[in-house]
């Protein structure tokens, strides 16, 4: 193997200057976020502000943001309907999703103490679908142990976070992903996709080479 | 890969780009770019049949052979770009001894080459036609994310290194003189690329080329000078037929040959096809790729750094006496691929269209590797197809399939704070800790809000500052104290100051308007009012900056109103709001003399109405029009003005000019007076917007864009904000990244494309 090869600063320099990035490129990536991400009013001021066209219809943006909105407060009963009301297809296609929600709302059942509920829908409802598969079967179960730790303060974490608004948010995520699949629009935000990218770039250019290190330089806060 | 290229350029057409760019550098630099603006200029104004305005750009004063001389300085960097690009030359120099072989070879090898053959009494092609013929390249190499920088024998061509791309709008813009004075610019400037920092003026040039993505050269014949003896190479370079003994073949009478140059990794993943023309059904071929200094008296695969599939057993050897048991024989007729897949540095070989599957493991890291064939059998021949032709497996969809998995793999790199995120954010770096959906989340929001606040895009900044704080309150609300615990000792918090914010966006933006429109006093005393410290900054060099820009256009209003002037004798006047018939506003119209009106109908042959509108988009605080602009009073008469006041509106310009000179005279830095003597020079031209060169260059609207846009950066740099939003630092670096991978050997870089991803899907 030759030795690690040195990337001089200049040349480092030299690439990022050579980039071929315009402000309307850029443009096209916040507007891309802010309409999957749900920012409705952003989207719309940053349409007239940046003149650019509008990708989507921006009311399709509203219904996907009361539904995560339901999903974010814990109201899974109201997202359900709201997501049929928008196509039956969503949930009826998507096994997965909608088991997803379901479990959603038994974990929300256990949060709020209403055990007997609880119960009666695990076993009415989501006990025929782990029949379906295992792994929905390994989620069930997850979500059942919560009621044995309940009072437990040490619990282990991966039970526990069953409990945290990221489950809710990772719940809402997929349903947002879902709903814009069957809009036929991207779900991936290229933001995040751009990140990853950085991240993954990154790290496997400093192992194969010494490029220059940035300055270690704190900007103010935004 | 220096040596490579040097060899091709013995072929007659110049084949390499390094030697292209030599050419270009030594017979048409200094006059492309130059002619071409020029020439724009001419043609409009022969056009309508006014006198020629080469004639009256001509300088009225004895300054003409100093603006001259300071022109042909402006034109050297432009020179030291055409050689810099060698250097992106990506492949490692092979040995020198090589470079200096192959130099002297070439064409004149090639004719040994065919006497050779024509002694063996094997048929020849035609010969005109099939002598290093360039091919495109092959579509499967489409996939690649440098799919532009690969060439074959054929010399890239020369006219798109001069040619402006059309993409850009005002492609006659030069960087020239106008770049030097600023320090650094960001997609503000609307232009493809940026100027870079610069420690040379010469670099600062070099961006203005699109032509910067790095080259790679592609396997395309049979080397002559690197092959065994016994072997015979076509003209084309496609056929190597075995003259060796009749005698039964043994280890000893093995012959190789190897392509003219090596497989480059930025591919992805490379393939080539060889048929096999022997009348042998399991021939004594091995095909496969091998270092450079693998003795050619090998086979592939029996060698150190080698690695080959053997026809008569169907064994694959790396390295190895006896190989190991791969796929099936192969001979007479068959067609038998041969790719190498450098995201995973496995071979895979193919036959007759069907996939037989990956072998080998870590082939060819750290060394060149070429194509190589070898064989033992008298008569045995091959042809080979390094894209030429189209190939008999669907290559294209495999490398498409390979993409994807690739690309899915880097889609599921988990996010963490890269130094390069930190940096740009502010959020400390943690490279190997994974990033919280939530974190995440933060992160995101910030990345957009900082990229609209620099931008001063301020509603959509109150709009979506709404939105977060409303989400955030929601879910802090939902998630209990246990939740702000956890917000609290998180790295990355999601806080917005605004509360003078969008006051200081809007006043930003109002001032960077104001320079983009040519409002110079309003910027000026805005700044003064708002950001004292930026015009005071660096011993008032911005101010300075900002003064020679309102001398530039206080002359550019004179020579507005000469035109005025001349055409009010000759021409009937033209009703005040109907568009100028013509493009480059020969015919005079009340409206031009305001300012930033003329530079629509001078600067842009395609005027149309919505020129302005890119302002617009820019900055946009307030509409465009909102900035009127204050003119000085000879400018305000509509109609044709009279020869005094076109003389009080020079005097006018002059006495400006002259206290610029009176409080920076004594100024000792070098830029502050070139500019100043840059800024004076204008006066030379009787229609700065029109002559050729850096004089039209310095008093464009990109230049005074170009102003804004400092202005802007000087601005959030006063606060402690970065000059380029970290949403565009980040697409740099990860595309920086990407090329750098590319460039040192890293396949999976070629399906790591970022700009068809995200910018372009």
């Amino acid at each position: 193997m030759p030795p690690k090869p040195t990337i001089k600063k200049e040349d480092w320099d030299k690439r990022l200057h050579e980039v071929k990035i315009t402000k309307e490129d850029l443009n096209a990536l916040i507007m891309d976020y802010l309409v999957i991400e749900g920012y409705k009013s952003a989207a719309e001021q940053f349409s007239q502000e940046a003149n650019l066209a509008p990708t989507v219809d921006f009311d399709s943006i509203e219904s996907r943001m009361v539904i995560r909105e339901a999903l974010q407060r814990g109201d899974v009963e109201d997202a359900i309907t709201r997501v049929n009301d928008l196509n039956p297809g969503i949930l009826d296609t998507n096994p997965a999703l909608y088991f997803r929600l379901q479990q959603q709302k038994l974990i929300e059942y256990i949060r709020s103490g209403r055990i007997g509920e609880a119960l009666k829908f695990a076993q009415e409802e989501l006990a025929p679908r782990g029949e379906e598969s295992p792994e929905f079967l390994s989620e069930l179960e997850r979500t059942m142990s919560l009621l044995a730790f309940e009072s437990v303060p040490n619990a282990p974490a991966a039970i526990t976070e069953l409990l945290s608004p990221a489950q809710r948010m990772k719940t809402a995520g997929e349903v947002n992903a879902a709903i814009l699949e069957c809009l036929s629009q991207g779900k991936e935000v290229k933001l995040v996709g751009l990140l990853k990218l950085l991240c993954w770039g990154e790290t496997l250019l400093e192992e194969k080479a010494d490029f220059p290190k940035v300055q270690t330089q704190v900007l103010p806060r935004i | 890969m220096a040596s490579r290229s040097s060899r091709t350029s013995s072929i007659p057409i110049p084949a390499s780009t390094s030697n292209v760019r030599n050419i270009e550098n030594v017979i048409s630099i200094p006059s492309s770019s130059s002619s071409y603006s020029r020439n724009r200029v001419t043609s409009s104004s022969s056009l309508v049949g006014s006198s020629p305005s080469l004639a009256r750009s001509v300088p009225r004063s004895a300054s003409l052979s100093a603006s001259r001389s300071s022109l042909r300085q402006h034109f050297e960097p432009r020179v030291i770009r055409a050689a810099q690009p060698a250097q992106d030359f990506p492949c490692p120099p092979a040995s020198p001894t090589a470079t200096r072989r192959a130099s002297i070879a070439g064409y004149p090898a090639q004719h040994n080459i065919r006497q050779r053959a024509t002694s063996n009494n094997i048929v020849i092609q035609p010969q005109p036609t099939v002598s290093a013929q360039a091919f495109p390249r092959p579509s499967y190499l489409d996939n690649s994310s440098f799919r532009d920088g690969f060439i074959t024998e054929a010399p890239p061509p020369l006219v798109p290194l001069r040619k402006p791309d059309p993409s850009i709008p005002g492609t006659s813009r030069q960087y020239g003189p106008v770049s030097t004075l600023v320090p650094s610019s960001d997609s503000d400037d609307e232009s493809i690329a940026t100027p870079p920092p610069r420690p040379t003026p010469s670099a600062a040039v070099a961006s203005s080329s699109s032509q910067q993505s790095p080259r790679f050269k592609l396997p395309s014949r049979w080397n002559t000078e690197d092959r065994h003896n016994y072997l015979s190479i076509s003209p084309d370079g496609r056929d190597l037929t075995y003259n060796g003994s009749n005698a039964p073949h043994g280890d000893k009478d093995g012959a190789a040959a190897r392509a003219n140059c090596p497989v480059p990794p930025a591919c992805g993943i490379y393939y080539y096809e060889v048929q096999l023309r022997g009348k042998e059904q399991k021939s004594h071929v091995s095909i496969g790729f091998s270092g450079p200094n693998v003795k050619t008296t090998r086979l592939p695969g029996w060698e150190q750094n080698s690695w080959g599939y053997h026809g008569d057993d169907g064994f694959s050897f790396a390295a190895e006496k006896n190989g190991s048991v791969y796929s099936q024989t192969y001979g007479a007729g068959d067609y038998v691929g041969c790719g190498i897949d450098f995201s995973t540095r496995r071979v895979f070989y193919t036959k007759n269209g069907q996939f037989l599957g990956p072998v080998f493991n870590d082939v060819g890291k750290g060394i060149d590797l070429y194509p190589a064939v070898g064989m033992q059998q008298h008569q045995e021949s091959i042809r080979a197809n390094f894209g030429q032709e189209p190939f008999i497996f669907d290559i294209d969809n495999h490398v498409q399939q390979q993409k994807t998995a690739v690309w899915n793999k880097i889609m599921s790199t988990p996010l963490h704070v890269t130094p390069a995120i930190a940096q740009a954010t502010g959020i400390p770096s943690a490279p190997k800790t994974p990033l919280s959906e939530e974190e995440s989340k933060v992160m995101l929001n910030k990345l957009v809000m900082s990229y609209l606040i620099h931008h001063g895009y301020a509603k959509t900044v109150r709009a979506f500052q709404h939105q977060v704080e409303v989400n955030l309150k929601t879910r802090a609300f939902d998630a209990g104290d246990k939740d702000v615990e956890m917000e609290g000792t998180s790295p990355i918090k999601e806080s917005f100051a605004l509360e003078n914010l969008e006051h200081d966006i809007e006043r930003r933006t109002e001032i960077v308007n104001a320079v983009a429109t040519g409002d110079i006093d309003t910027a000026i005393r805005e700044s003064q009012n708002h950001y004292p410290t930026v015009l005071e900054a660096e011993a008032g060099l911005m101010l300075f900056k900002l003064r020679c820009r309102k001398f530039v256009e206080l002359v550019l209003a004179t020579a507005e109103m000469k035109k005025g002037m001349k055409k009010d004798d000759r021409l009937p006047k033209v009703p005040p709001q109907s568009p100028p018939p013509f493009p480059s506003g020969t015919i005079f119209s009340s409206r031009s003399v305001v300012e930033g009106d003329w530079l629509e109908d001078d600067m842009d042959m395609d005027v149309d109405d919505d020129a302005a509108g890119s302002f617009t988009a820019s900055f946009n605080g307030k509409p465009l029009l909102a900035t009127v602009p204050e003119l000085t009073p000879p400018l305000r008469h509509a109609a044709s003005p009279s020869t005094a006041e076109y003389e009080a509106a020079i005097s006018a310009a002059i006495v400006y000019g002259q206290a610029i000179s009176d409080d920076y005279k004594s100024d000792p830095r070098p830029e502050v007076q070139a500019l100043f003597k840059q800024t004076f020079g204008i006066l030379a031209w009787d229609k700065p917007l029109e002559a050729g060169n850096d004089v039209a260059a310095f008093v464009s609207k990109e230049a005074r864009l170009a102003l804004a846009t400092e202005l802007n950066q000087t601005i959030l740099k006063s606060q402690g904000r970065p000059v380029k939003p970290a949403l565009e630092t980040l697409y740099r670096h990860a595309s920086a990244c990407v090329t750098q991978l590319g460039v040192i050997g890293e396949g999976s870089a070629a399906f790591a494309d970022l700009r068809r991803e995200f910018i372009d899907a």
